[in-house]
């Protein structure tokens, strides 16, 4: 082989290894931001849902007495009401789903509902309630599509009175 | 005049040192991308796992309440007063409940709910649950 064959044959195998290097990188790159993307997809659902429910859940639990707990429709919103009694005064709180969110509204139990006053709580496709005796049933479809439905026993409250 | 003898040209080693320092960082490219591959797979596996696990959750507190809300169901208890009954929330998520039956306690009977869920790897998510229902107290 001559001295210039040799350094060819050098130069290439130079190239092919950097060549390789580059390639190697690139893959690693690609599938990192895969997997990473797949992580973040798959963290925002859990979120969405778990975090969503467990707000919902620990708010019908805080509420489950006798005759402060209402499925109420008024207008294009069918929304959960909470009551409670503060100073002989009795509040409601009202969680209904607007603009792609949970939201949520506080104000005395005589003042009419005004969705604009609502607090936006956490984003969702959709939500809904159905109270059935006295099982609760929560149905909150996160971003994905998917729904997750989970049910609540009230053990003291049953449906109050519309 | 004076002659110097000939002497061979200096024979060159098969690699130059930049080859080596290339193989040394391709070497060492490869030993570092293993890991992140390996970080990256763990990492994945234990996302699925924790999804997963939210759902198994939720799931297993779903029948929960709902056997909670209706202890009796079908109604079909056996001599040792159980009934078993198996709830699918997912294609890969199956909730086994027993619910037991315990007529005993006076003016009452309580009920006693074990659930569980078995994950594709084995893992078991177990909850435990009860509910007494007096005799004045009817069930729907």
């Amino acid at each position: 082989m001559t001295r210039d064959t040799r350094g060819d044959v050098r130069g290439v195998f130079v190239f092919a290894l950097l060549a390789a290097l580059a390639v190697l990188s690139l893959v690693i790159v690609v599938v990192g931001a895969r997997a990473y993307r797949s992580i973040d997809r798959t963290a925002e659902t859990v979120h969405t849902f778990r975090t969503g429910m467990s707000y919902l859940i620990g708010k019908v639990r805080g509420a489950d007495e006798e005759g402060m707990l209402e499925v109420r429709s008024s207008g294009e919103y069918d929304m959960l009401v909470l009551g409670s009694v503060l100073d002989d005064t009795r509040y409601n709180t009202y969680i209904y789903f607007q603009d792609g969110a949970i939201c949520e509204y506080f104000a005395a139990a005589d003042r009419a509902f005004d969705a604009g006053y609502g607090e936006e709580i956490i984003p969702v496709e959709a939500l809904s309630f159905t109270l059935k005796d006295r099982l609760l049933t929560i149905a909150l479809t996160d971003d994905a599509g998917t729904e997750h439905v989970s049910s609540v026993f009230l053990t003291a409250g049953g449906e109050a009175e519309p | 005049m004076s002659e110097r003898p000939l002497r061979p040209l200096k024979k060159r080693g098969a690699f130059s040192p930049v080859l080596w320092e290339l193989t040394i960082v391709i070497l060492f490219f490869a030993l570092s991308a293993s890991i992140v591959v390996q970080l990256i797979a763990a990492a994945g596996s234990i996302s699925k796992e924790s999804e997963y696990h939210s759902r198994a959750l939720l799931a297993i507190e779903t029948v929960a309440e709902q056997t909670k809300a209706d202890p009796e169901g079908d109604g079909a208890f056996d001599e040792r007063n159980a009934r078993e009954f198996t709830v699918e929330s997912a294609p890969d998520l199956r909730v086994d409940c027993v619910v037991t039956r315990d007529i005993s306690p006076g003016n009452g009977t309580l009920y006693s709910i074990e659930l569980s869920v078995t994950s594709g790897d084995g893992t078991e998510y177990t909850l435990s649950a009860a509910r007494y229902v007096t005799d004045a107290e009817v069930l729907p």
